[in-house]
């Protein structure tokens, strides 16, 4: 019997030695990963991008909605820019060796797009912006459609 | 009193005798928002307020023609439809009621019903020698066709009143199309009116004729009419829009001694800012 207790004793403190040196190599392998996160981060851009007018106002939901905007974006390193929209795989326009750009276009869409600004060493998206499409008259907001004032 | 003119072009002189239809066009607002025929069906409704500018070539009744061609008033525009029945008053088709009865993949039937309005001592000081003529209830059968941004449409009204009984027709063609946010539409109609109706509104019988109102009889009429309008949104709830009219009316009409002068050709144009509920 006292055999038997002096033998769950000694494992009780082998499970705990074992419990603690794999926290600490957990912590060690986490400490590592946080800096290479780290690291990345820094040579990752960080910019802003706006569009304006924020909004294209169409009469008719599902109308195509047409607005001369203008996109403008500033990126804190010099590098290779791309503009994408999610609806398309190529580029819109591209700047080399900049910090910032200017890009004026006819935008037409019956939907809201979203732009982004990709680093492109990294190929990483550094910022986006929205092209907000809203409309007057909604499929369920005329002659047969809801009122809004109830 | 222009704008009561105006109020009484809307029903009396769009049904009646010219169907200007810039006066009751019946599809107007229809092509102006490219609806189709899955909006006939919902339930629901509209409301919108303005303030808008009209202008007229024309002065309608006898004894107004120094009033001022132009003027400024309030747009209200609101409609209803619930389970098949609706209701609607707007600028653009006048007052009408129904129930829409049937739609089909393109084609929308309604039972419809609106109002001739009359036209008494208020519409002209000239008119009190003569008799009133009273408002009526029409009621008939309206089709509507949707294709693409076009609409047809083709109506029939009985009017009901104790002095006379009459028909008016209509068959209306209307196409919209889009340059860039602008929304532009064109009109085309055709309106017959029967001589029951025209006599009893435009006629001079022999009990109240005198020198200045010569007995007058009317047949039956056709008249023609066009819109050309645009509608331009400014915000998610402001629209402006405008629209041109041009109406060819009868002879019937044009040699009626209520009227101001015996033109048949009447051209109208409008603006109006609009708030959208």
């Amino acid at each position: 019997m006292t055999k038997i207790k002096l033998k769950n004793v000694k494992l009780k403190a082998l499970m705990g030695t074992l419990v603690l040196l794999g926290q600490c190599l957990v912590h060690q392998a986490s400490a590592e990963s946080l800096d290479e996160s780290s690291e990345s981060l820094s040579s990752q851009a960080s910019a802003e991008l706006s569009i304006s007018p924020e909004q294209c106002i169409a009469l008719h939901q599902g109308q195509v909605c047409y607005q001369n905007v203008i996109i403008e974006w500033h990126a804190d390193k010099m590098g290779d820019y791309c503009l994408f929209s999610k609806k398309l795989s190529r580029p819109i326009n591209c700047w080399k060796k900049s910090a910032s750009g200017k890009l004026a276009f006819d935008f037409q869409s019956a939907h809201s797009v979203v732009y982004q600004l990709r680093q492109m060493n990294d190929n990483l998206d550094v910022a986006t912006a929205e092209m907000t499409v809203a409309w007057v008259y909604g499929n369920k907001k005329r002659r047969r459609a809801s009122w809004r004032l109830f | 009193m222009y704008l009561n003119n105006l109020k009484l072009l809307f029903p009396t002189f769009a049904l009646v005798c010219l169907s200007n239809a810039s006066l009751a066009s019946g599809i107007s607002r229809d092509v102006r928002e490219s609806a189709g025929i899955e909006q006939t069906e919902q339930n629901g409704g509209y409301f919108e307020l303005g303030v808008g500018i009209s202008s007229q070539n024309k002065i309608i009744f006898k004894g107004n023609e120094d009033e001022n061609k132009t003027g400024l008033g309030a747009r209200i525009n609101l409609g209803y439809q619930w389970n098949g029945l609706f209701v609607d008053l707007n600028d653009d088709d006048g007052f009408s009621f129904g129930y829409n009865a049937i739609n089909t993949e393109h084609w929308s039937y309604d039972l419809i019903g609106g109002r001739l309005l009359g036209i008494v001592k208020d519409n002209s000081d000239d008119f009190e020698v003569l008799r009133k003529r009273e408002s009526a209830a029409t009621f008939g059968v309206r089709a509507t066709g949707f294709y693409d941004n076009h609409i047809f449409q083709f109506e029939v009204r009985q009017a009901q009143h104790d002095d006379f009984d009459g028909t008016q027709a209509s068959i209306l063609a209307g196409t919209s199309w889009q340059y860039r946010n602008l929304n532009t539409h064109l009109i085309a109609g055709i309106h017959y009116s029967s001589s029951g109706i025209n006599d009893y509104y435009w006629g001079v019988n022999s009990e109240e004729a005198t020198s200045e109102f010569a007995e007058y009889q009317l047949d039956d009429s056709v008249s023609f009419s066009t819109e050309l309008g645009m509608t331009y949104p400014l915000s998610e709830s402001w629209i402006v829009k405008g629209k041109l009219n041009y109406a060819y009316g009868s002879e019937e009409f044009a040699n009626s001694p209520l009227r101001a002068d015996d033109s048949q050709h009447f051209v109208s144009a409008s603006a109006a800012i609009i708030y959208v509920f």
